[in-house]
């Protein structure tokens, strides 16, 4: 299944080909950690340009715009934290076992130094959720912890994140850990929303009706736009953070060849 | 910059903070949010941290490794 | 196909049956798990009966986990894995027969020892009925994703603790929905719903599970 650029390019069968689908053979041209090194180099830059603005916007909104909550009072301003980071980290899983399994598939090393590089991230962000999540639960429920679906979801996706670092860090081939990383995420993402499901199931049943972040009575639209910032404003970090993660996993599989040689050279 | 103003759902002018204390204060739930926003501000610039740290340490390794005078051709 | 199914399981179970002990400590663990609780919550009758389903779940859970490590990991070490393969039968369908087999070594005796233990925690009798279907059928599942678990983690040094980490998680639905199945039956209400789900997770981790663990296998391998 190994994509060989060197071929695509050169035979002229494939040159129609290469015509008719250029946007993929653009992104296969990426593939190739050589080329997406100074590009990721690049990036991060701006990435965090635009996560300090999105930031400084999200919090303007969310702490000076957004209203008082009649029932909450300002407690409820944790949300702008809580909910992007819980946003993100079902996202970054996601994003991390699509990228696992293009990797698995297409054996492309780029997209398992991808995966690799989001975990860290994406097991931040739920432990952000966690942490943010039980501080606005103790002034709201009284207690530190409650057992609701989303925060105990939230837990057993920081274990998934675990698991898979730890699966990763724990396997010395980077190919093979690469693709025992793949097959784990690959279940995981399948199990996730069994999960997710059940646990809700589980709620509902033991507990009843219990007062959850989604039923803040009427979400004004600056809090959702302060909500919205915020999220954006994560996700720039952790484009930001993942490109820049990926730079060095690179480095340090292929410290090796010459370009990688040549760019420490020149970076040091 | 503790002067806010919004515009309400009747349109009217409503100033959320009068002072800067009041803004600290969250309203008696400044430490449950000043708490989460101290743990991601930690945690985030922790990571950029690491990450830094990261990078160094491949430069160092493979300053290590290519520069002991003992270079094969690879 | 299902001839060398069979044949590995036929296999796995002589194997078993010349070392009993490895399959009976599964077992002496489940009793011993389950019998720790009441000595550490306390002898209160109502207390213990609504925690028994999670207690027996929780317990069958572990002892799964621990059996885990058996699985795949003798047939590791004395090549029977790389033989299996190189086979002309397909990896997935060996690896199914393996799995079976390892469910009727712990998820079976399990299931049958389950009511004597349901007793000590004072259950009804159509509990322990149901508490025995969630168990047929949620081991099973236990079984298939689990194997996962085993084959990612072969030959890894903590391979052990690592298998644990990362198949627990996955094992969450399997717990709610066994236990959640006695609870209902305990509040007077219908627990076809619970099974029914459990029995979806089994058939979903049986189209999915055969075929990661032995994609693991071969990783393991090279």
């Amino acid at each position: 299944m190994k994509v060989e650029l060197s071929a695509l390019t050169t035979s002229p069968q494939v040159k129609q080909v290469n015509n008719a689908a250029s946007e993929r053979i653009h992104w296969f041209w990426f593939a190739s950690p050589q080329t997406f090194y100074p590009l990721a180099g690049r990036m991060v830059p701006w990435f965090v340009w635009l996560a300090v603005l999105l930031c400084i916007a999200g919090t303007y909104v969310g702490f000076f715009i957004a209203p008082t909550d009649a029932q909450q009072g300002d407690a409820y301003r944790i949300i702008f934290l809580h909910v992007p980071a819980a946003w993100m980290s079902m996202f970054l899983y996601v994003v991390m076992a699509f990228w696992a399994g293009v990797g698995l598939v297409f054996n492309t090393r780029l997209s398992s130094m991808l995966a690799t590089a989001i975990a860290p991230t994406g097991a931040i962000f739920t432990f952000l959720a966690l942490w943010t999540g039980s501080l606005w639960g103790k002034p709201t429920w009284g207690t530190w912890w409650v057992w609701d679906a989303r925060l105990t979801s939230e837990l057993i996706l920081l274990f998934l994140y675990f698991g898979f670092m730890a699966l990763q860090a724990a396997i010395d081939d980077p190919r093979r850990a690469d693709r025992a990383g793949a097959i784990l995420a690959l279940v995981g993402v399948i199990n996730v929303p069994i999960i997710y499901f059940s646990v809700v199931w589980w709620n509902t049943l033991h507990q009843g009706a219990s007062i959850s972040m989604k039923s803040a009575p009427t979400m004004a639209m600056t809090m959702l736009l302060g909500m919205l910032l915020m999220a954006l404003a994560f996700w720039m970090y952790s484009l930001a953070t993942i490109l820049s993660r990926v730079r060095s996993i690179i480095l340090e599989r292929e410290w090796h060849t010459q370009w990688c040689k040549e760019e420490i050279r020149r970076a040091s | 910059m503790a002067h806010s103003v919004v515009q309400g759902r009747n349109s009217e002018s409503v100033v959320i903070w009068s002072s800067w204390s009041e803004f600290v204060a969250m309203g008696g739930y400044g430490f449950y949010v000043w708490g989460s926003v101290a743990m991601v501000v930690v945690v985030l610039v922790m990571e950029m941290i690491m990450l830094g740290r990261r990078r160094r340490a491949v430069f160092e390794k493979s300053a290590r490794n290519n520069g002991g005078g003992s270079e094969t051709a690879a | 196909m299902i001839g060398a199914m069979a044949c590995v399981v036929r296999r796995d179970l002589a194997l078993a049956l010349r070392r009993k002990g490895d399959a009976a400590n599964t077992l002496v663990f489940f009793v011993i798990v389950v019998s720790l609780f009441p000595l550490g919550v306390g002898p209160e009758r109502a207390l213990l009966q609504s925690m028994a389903p999670g207690i027996l779940w929780v317990a069958a859970l572990l002892s799964a986990l621990l059996s885990l490590a058996r699985l795949f990991e003798p047939d590791y070490a004395d090549g029977t894995l790389e033989q299996m393969a190189l086979s002309v039968e397909p990896l997935t369908v060996l690896m199914i027969g393996k799995i079976l087999a390892h469910w009727l070594l712990t998820g079976v005796p399990l299931t049958l020892l389950a009511p004597v233990l349901a007793l000590q925690f004072d259950l009804h009798a159509d509990a322990i009925a149901v508490l025995c279907a969630g168990l047929l059928i949620g081991t099973a599942a236990l079984s298939f994703v689990g194997a996962v678990g085993a084959a990612l983690t072969l030959g890894l040094r903590g391979g052990g603790v690592l298998s644990a980490l990362l198949v627990l998680p996955l094992f969450i639905p399997v717990l709610i929905f066994g236990s959640g199945a006695v609870v209902a039956v305990e509040s007077g209400l219908d627990a076809t719903a619970h099974l029914q789900l459990l029995a979806a997770f089994l058939l979903v981790s049986v189209v999915i599970a055969p075929w990661a663990a032995a994609s693991a296998v071969r990783l393991a391998l090279d």
